[in-house]
């Protein structure tokens, strides 16, 4: 996926939309900048198929060599799918993390609510700032 | 901003798990910072909050004590001869004088700042009763090839290495590790004073503090730490960090429910 092209949590999740049999599937994952600022990437812990996630609230965990650090998810819905892989090769995060690097797909709930996200440009100037 | 320092009588594993999570809990709430230094009333094994249990097992020495799992990520830590501190800061705190230096909303990963104040901190405390101890680093790994130089991802916490480690003659004798929460940063840290027979591996400071503090009662030797600590995060923030004779005089709500989950199984073995 396109930077450009996907919407932002202020936390550095970010979300696209690919169609799935119809439906609109959310694509979760985290971006370059939250990976520069995790450094190295030790464990991560990710939800179930089938978990309810809510946007605001922690879907995940991720652990770098000195902090455990919460992942929040954009939007709400239900976990489609799950990127289990990444766990054992957390530098494909790194590698690709708008592309192979996803983490969760959830079957949108609202599609409303990627509207109070943050756009590419307003989530480079809030990092910019950070 | 308000900050609270305690030099806490020994606790159990789980009432000293979820103090720390109760501090956590009031500096995102009421943006103060919570400060506590302590020890364990009984050997214990803490394990870090993604280690698998089971690999607990496979340690002879440990594999008996009582065990419960910290919040805080890295490697399992002893807690015999150590004193442990707990720091929790809100996400406006922030270090004076750095330019970059802004509140953490929206952060994600370590406090680097928190980190540094920290360890820079017992590293001076540490010079000024003598012992020369320093950060670690990729170059001292290769002035100091040998035993001191382990794997990243060893059990024991003091038997890895992680940029900022504080070490001495080799050993390490300082490791931290933090947690995230909405509002709010938990640092752990860990100083190892003396080799236990439940790490047999590890000497930290190897008693070298004894002639210095170990003719006090406990409670008393660990008061000058505190107070090196709470002096550099005062100094680094600017923030008013007031002794606490015991937990009653800090700002804790007590009508909240303190965590329960430390004493859970299904919490300790949870991975």
């Amino acid at each position: 996926m396109q930077p450009e092209e996907l919407k932002y949590n202020p936390s550095h999740e970010w979300v696209g939309i690919e169609q799935q049999n119809g439906q609109r599937i959310a694509v979760v994952g985290i971006t370059d900048f939250a990976l520069e600022q995790l450094t190295d990437l030790v464990y991560m812990a990710l939800p179930k198929v089938g978990t309810q996630v809510k946007a605001g609230a922690e879907f995940g965990e991720v652990e770098s060599v000195k902090a455990v650090s919460p992942l929040y998810s954009p939007v709400d819905g239900q976990v489609v799918e799950v990127h289990d892989a990444l766990v054992d090769q957390l530098e494909t995060l790194g590698d690709d993390p708008f592309g192979n690097g996803w983490i969760i797909k959830v079957k949108l709930a609202d599609d409303a609510q990627l509207d109070g996200l943050l756009d590419y440009s307003a989530y480079k100037q809030q990092c910019a700032e950070a | 901003m308000d900050g609270y320092a305690l030099n806490d009588i020994a606790r159990g594993g789980v009432e000293n798990m979820a103090l720390d999570q109760r501090l956590l809990e009031t500096a995102a709430e009421q943006k103060c910072v919570m400060l506590r230094v302590y020890r364990w009333s009984e050997p214990t094994l803490s394990l870090g909050y993604f280690q698998p249990y089971a690999e607990r097992l496979s340690q002879p020495p440990s594999s008996q004590l009582e065990v419960v799992r910290r919040a805080t990520g890295g490697g399992a830590i002893v807690h015999h001869f150590d004193w442990t501190y707990c720091i929790a800061v809100p996400d406006t705190w922030v270090v004076q004088g750095e330019q970059q230096s802004k509140p953490a909303k929206n952060k994600i990963g370590a406090s680097q700042s928190l980190y540094d104040c920290l360890h820079d901190a017992v590293v001076g405390w540490l010079s000024s009763l003598g012992i020369r101890a320093q950060k670690w680093s990729p170059s001292c790994a290769v002035e100091s090839a040998g035993p001191a130089v382990r794997a990243t991802r060893a059990f024991l916490c003091f038997e890895r290495r992680s940029c900022g480690d504080v070490v001495w003659e080799q050993e390490k004798v300082l490791g931290s590790a933090q947690r995230r929460i909405p509002g709010a940063v938990l640092q752990h840290g860990s100083l190892l004073l003396a080799r236990s027979p439940y790490a047999p591996r590890l000497s930290g400071l190897a008693g070298a503090l004894d002639g210095m503090v170990g003719h006090k009662p406990a409670n008393q030797a660990s008061e000058g730490f505190l107070k090196h600590l709470a002096q550099a995060v005062q100094t680094a923030s600017g923030v008013t960090m007031r002794d606490l004779k015991s937990l009653s005089e800090s700002p804790i709500d007590w009508n909240w429910p303190i965590a329960t989950n430390f004493a859970e199984t299904n919490w300790t073995k949870r991975l």
